[in-house]
């Protein structure tokens, strides 16, 4: 016998007979067999849609993927409008591809995509939309409005694509609420489950940027606005 | 099961979200469907592609390589066969 407990309206502990169970299994059996109200989302039930990510004891999972222990406790993720028990609002997240301009500015017709370069970001390539990096993200609390993990990593995955022939507009935009908000404290690293890391992609679209003449600005105020020569 | 659908319903009644009643809508959808693919099948007497019959494992481009229009009449299901 398992009991989980889940973050609704109230606190609601469930009991199941399950083992080895992943967390979807065991809210889909909840769903059907003593609670049709508790509300989850869930698409694929096998880590590529992304639907289905929430919090287990405080730690961002794809339910489909997380096995359940004894006394978890499941919350919806953080940083987003609940609509409803462990569904929440991504509308605002996913409005941060939008305003990174996450996507090709000008495809060269003369490069052609080799299978090494197809390498250069087949990782980020891999991102699913889950959100968890969203959620795990310490600087909403000071930022509401940071381009955010996914959506920077998005940025490099295309800043990166060698058939990309001018990125300096997307270098430009992400110079404020962007790269340099960042703490590089790698939640969103430990919390993805396609093994992408935005801290070390926000890293590299710093290098980019240093390249491109900028700078970090935390730096320049710490120095009083700049060093005067 | 289509006679006892009158009968069924959606328990969570909340308006918003509501996936217990997004999935017995999804239900009654399956059911409709359902029965339009098998009157569909039966009526192709052939083999094509996926839909495979072992009393004919032959394809016959001659009556079936046509789409399938499938309508109610008299609340009976037809499917007819047209280029």
């Amino acid at each position: 016998m398992m009991k989980i407990k889940i973050a609704r309206e109230a606190l609601v502990e469930y009991e199941v007979q399950m083992q080895d169970a992943t967390l979807l299994e065991v809210l889909n059996e909840i769903k059907t067999s003593q609670d049709s109200s508790l509300t989850f989302a869930s698409g694929c039930r096998s880590s590529v849609c992304g639907s289905c990510s929430v919090r287990v004891n405080g730690r961002e999972v794809l339910a489909c993927a997380y096995k359940v222990q004894d006394g978890d406790f499941v919350e919806p993720m953080k940083n987003s409008p609940v609509i409803r028990d462990l569904v929440v609002d991504m509308d605002k997240a996913y409005s941060f591809n939008v305003k990174a301009k996450a996507w090709q500015s000008s495809l060269s017709l003369s490069t052609s995509l080799t299978q090494e370069n197809e390498k250069i970001n087949e990782v980020q390539s891999d991102c699913i939309l889950c959100g968890s990096c969203y959620s795990a993200c310490p600087i909403y609390a000071v930022n509401e409005e940071f381009l955010g993990p996914f959506s920077l990593t998005r940025v490099w995955r295309y800043v990166s694509d060698v058939r990309e022939e001018d990125f300096s507009e997307k270098i430009d935009n992400i110079q404020t609420n962007g790269i340099w908000d960042c703490t590089l404290c790698n939640e969103c690293t430990l919390v993805c489950p396609q093994d992408i890391s935005s801290k070390s992609d926000i890293e590299k679209l710093r290098s980019k940027s240093a390249i491109s003449g900028y700078s970090n600005p935390n730096f320049a105020s710490s120095f009083g606005g700049g060093l005067s020569f | 099961m289509k006679k006892d659908i009158p009968l069924m319903g959606a328990k969570d009644t909340f308006k918003v979200y509501n996936t217990n009643l997004v999935e017995f809508l999804e239900f009654k959808n399956m059911l409709e469907i359902s029965e339009i693919v098998l009157v569909c099948a039966m009526k192709r007497n052939e083999s094509r592609g996926a839909h495979y019959r072992s009393d004919k494992p032959q394809e016959d481009n001659a009556k079936y390589k046509a789409h399938t229009i499938t309508y109610k009449e008299n609340n009976l299901l037809h499917a007819d066969f047209k280029e």
